[in-house]
């Protein structure tokens, strides 16, 4: 990628003389590494897709956790560095459960977004002889994040390292991610119904996964203005398979 | 370097005249503390003064015997009473415009109504710096809300953010007699009343400050149609101001904080209306 | 008191001893040193908060006072009196606690009527001035009246005023109460010497509105009282009334939430006993017309 190295990839908050910040993009690159995961909006609700690699047949399937639930309104699929992700995601949940305290109402999607990538670009914080503990690196995940508001009905949201967010109407992240957009950008529509959509989310990993996909090496969520965020049970997951 | 030598103790004070009876200065204090909600009956108030005395209730003017120690006081009553009464699909809330401290009048024009949103206005009586603190931190964080949620804040969301607000304060409060009156997502009528250090609830009908004592009787009788066998009526916004002037007139006559000036906001989804009704000036 | 109604008179119904009783003050002091809140509280006194003034002008005297009484922050008398009678050629206006200032103006009323039977001479101002002085010193300010006092006599119109612990001034105008520094502020700006009545009246009235208007503790009406060299009296009650509520209330839409129909009120048990004291009742008598030819 970057075949000439030099003294301008090493700190994080040193642009180098062409303007780029190489941890970043490194850390950027680091998804292009990870499982890929999927995230589809319709007009009834949003629905994340992940692929889980077992590596080993001795693995337990159920103790992969890609898919995480922020509030009972809004959940995370993500891609990269997983234990990065886990940080993220507690810092969302708590900015939600504050939202909830002091307003008395559940956290807005792009609101809570906003608060998670808030905390991805304080990477390099900090004066020296700080006390407090700084994050010495950008994180090495990316989230998508899908919820259902008052404002703004259903809505996806992607995050970088970089600390960016932008909306999507469905979008694909990790290893798979090319032929997995281009994919969903030719069988996308706006008028999905939620069924149409898992199908779309599943039948796009099929595509992209190197394994045959199957109830456990996937994981399906979906959240919807009356039920929320619900993560997908193994049935659930093998009805919608056996659609394909 | 030495310490310059200490006066002995035993030194006189000097006495401190005053044109008033010395009770009259307690009570110029207002209330000396704050009336907290208590779910147990006995010990109604938390101690929030800072200038408690021996003897204060004792016939003085403004002479005494006994040596005591002059305080700073951060607190101060400036008067006032507001109200607020919910209705199906509207509030009104009202407070009336006398400022005073002791027994000067300091303003017959300052609002203790405040709008924090299209749909949400905050009442407060008590003392006024603190009322304009508080205000202005709501204020701060409602437009931090706007801009963060890129939307105006709920009722509800107010309501809980006031109660939090208060409740950071515990240990040196706001104090401030509030009452928060709007209309909720749902269109409905909503009113809350608080106490000073963030207990609040729900309620159809609050009044707080110096003359609540006179008006909360009539309006559990009148709005919430307590003590009636008569049938009860659902009442309308512009019926709701008239008994509110009332309200606010026959507390003008017997509370010497309340007087010179009724304001009054009625809110419904559309917004707010704005009105005034004269009150006695003595 | 002979010895023979003593026996049948029980002590509770008997007439006071005179003076004051100072039986509880050692119980009140110790209810009040164990802090003890609630129930224990001592009981509160009406107060006058009050603006009260007097001058003299080319022909006599003009008193003058608001009307309003409180008890803590709430008015308790709207249209109370606060110009008291002292003697026909002397009246007295008074601030403070109330009861003190109407008990200690009619006590010494009535030691000058009695000193008037006595001497058979008008009662000089400054008689009245020396027994309030002397009662008020007594007892070290405790006793809470704030008086200006004023008359006319042989010596010509006088105004006093007496402060609670006993020191008094002659002046020629002067204010007292709560009010004392809004109405001093219309006196010291407009007073002059030899004023006419209705130069006095108009003035006074003035400084008893600046007190009504700016001082919370003076509301309502303003009383006057004129005392003239000649020895007749004005009493003006509410001689200026600036605070009519009527206006306001007429312009208010009454909600007929206000009506209280028969039956509003639930009735929870009904049961009428005769009223029967102890002694005789009109049952026991026989009632007669009475002759009025």
């Amino acid at each position: 990628m970057y075949l000439t190295r030099s003294e301008y990839d090493r700190g994080v908050s040193t642009f180098s003389p062409e303007g780029r910040l190489f941890q970043v993009e490194y850390a950027i690159e680091a998804i292009k590494l990870g499982s890929t995961a999927i995230g589809i909006t319709c007009p009834s609700g949003v629905v994340l897709a992940v692929e889980k690699r077992l590596s080993s047949k001795l693995l337990v399937g159920e103790s992969v956790e890609k898919i995480m639930e922020v509030d009972s309104h809004i959940g995370a699929a993500m891609s990269g560095l997983v234990a990065d992700a886990r940080t993220l995601v507690d810092h969302a949940r708590v900015e939600a459960q504050n939202h909830r305290f002091t307003y008395d109402e559940a956290i807005g999607v792009e609101a809570l977004t906003q608060g998670v990538c808030d905390l991805a670009l304080s990477f390099g914080e900090g004066d020296e002889g700080d006390k407090k503990k700084r994050m010495s690196r950008p994180f090495g995940v990316a989230l998508l994040l899908a919820g259902w508001d008052d404002l703004a009905g259903p809505q996806l949201f992607f995050s970088d390292p970089s600390g960016t967010f932008v909306k999507y109407k469905a979008k694909a992240i990790g290893a798979g991610s090319e032929g997995a957009q281009s994919n969903l950008s030719e069988s996308y529509s706006s008028t999905l119904t939620l069924q149409e959509a898992e199908d779309l989310a599943l039948s796009t990993l099929k595509q992209v996964m190197e394994e045959k996909i199957n109830v456990d090496n996937v994981e399906l969520a979906t959240v919807t203005k009356d039920s929320g965020f619900k993560i997908k049970k193994k049935e659930e997951v093998k009805a919608v398979l056996e659609r394909l | 370097m030495t310490s310059l030598p200490l006066p002995p103790h035993s030194s006189p004070r000097p006495l401190l005249t005053s044109p008033l009876p010395r009770s009259a200065l307690t009570h110029a204090n207002g209330i000396q503390r704050l009336p907290i909600h208590h779910s147990e009956p006995h010990s109604m108030a938390v101690p929030a003064s800072f200038d408690q005395q021996p003897g204060a209730d004792s016939i003085d003017h403004g002479v005494t015997e006994a040596p005591y120690e002059r305080r700073f006081s951060p607190y101060d009553f400036n008067g006032g009473t507001t109200l607020a009464i919910s209705g199906p699909d509207f509030a009104v809330v009202a407070g009336d415009t006398r400022m005073s401290t002791g027994y000067e009048i300091l303003s017959r024009d300052v609002s203790k109504l405040h709008p924090l949103t299209d749909h949400c206005v905050l009442a407060s009586a008590g003392c006024k710096t603190d009322v304009d603190q508080l205000r202005s931190v709501l204020d701060i964080r409602s437009d931090m809300y706007r801009h963060n949620h890129q939307k105006d804040m709920k009722v509800t969301s107010v309501a809980q953010m006031l109660g939090n607000t208060l409740y950071g304060r515990r240990f040196f409060p706001y104090y401030s007699f509030n009452v928060l009156a709007g209309v909720d997502a749902e269109g409905k009528g909503a009113v809350y009343s608080y106490d000073a250090i963030g207990s609040f609830e729900r309620t159809h009908f609050s009044a707080s400050g110096s003359g609540q004592s006179f008006v909360v009787p009539l309006l559990d009788n009148v709005i919430v149609h307590k003590n009636r066998q008569d049938e009860k009526r659902e009442l309308g916004a512009e019926e709701v101001v008239e008994i509110v002037k009332d309200a606010f007139v026959t507390a003008g006559e017997r509370d010497i904080y309340t007087g010179d000036k009724l304001e009054i906001m009625v809110i419904t989804k559309d917004g707010i209306q704005k009105s005034t009704f004269p009150l006695k000036a003595d | 008191m002979s010895e023979f109604t003593a026996s049948e008179t029980p002590e509770s119904i008997a007439p006071p001893p005179a003076g004051f009783s100072f039986e509880n003050v050692k119980r009140n002091a110790a209810i009040s040193a164990s802090g003890t809140t609630g129930a224990y509280t001592q009981a509160k006194a009406m107060k006058t908060g009050t603006t009260i003034v007097g001058t003299i002008f080319k022909g006599g005297v003009v008193l003058g006072a608001d009307t309003r009484a409180t008890g803590d922050t709430t008015v308790c008398d709207k249209n109370c009196e606060k110009i008291h009678y002292m003697a026909p050629n002397i009246y007295c206006c008074g601030a403070g606690t109330a009861a003190d200032t109407e008990k200690t103006t009619e006590l010494i009323a009535s030691q000058l009527e009695l000193l008037r039977m006595s001497t058979k001479t008008q009662s000089r101002i400054v008689t009245a001035c020396t027994l309030l002085k002397r009662m008020l010193f007594r007892y070290q300010g405790h006793v809470s009246a704030a008086l200006v006092l004023g008359g006319c006599d042989i010596n010509g119109p006088h105004v006093y005023q007496i402060y609670p612990h006993g020191s008094t001034g002659k002046l020629p105008y002067t204010t007292m109460g709560s009010g004392s520094l809004a109405a001093m502020s219309v006196f010291e700006s407009e007073w002059k010497e030899d004023m006419t009545e209705d130069e006095a009246k108009g003035l006074v009235e003035r400084a008893i509105t600046a007190g009504i208007f700016n001082d919370l503790g003076s509301g309502s009406n303003c009383d006057t009282c004129v005392i003239r060299m000649d020895g007749s009296i004005q009493m003006n009650r509410g001689a200026l009334k600036e605070n009519p509520v009527e206006p306001l209330r007429d312009a208010i839409k009454r909600s007929d939430r206000f009506n209280f129909p028969r039956g509003t009120t639930a009735v929870l048990s009904t049961e009428f006993v005769a009223h029967k004291t102890k002694g005789l009742s009109l049952d026991d008598v026989d009632v007669v017309t009475m002759d009025t030819n």
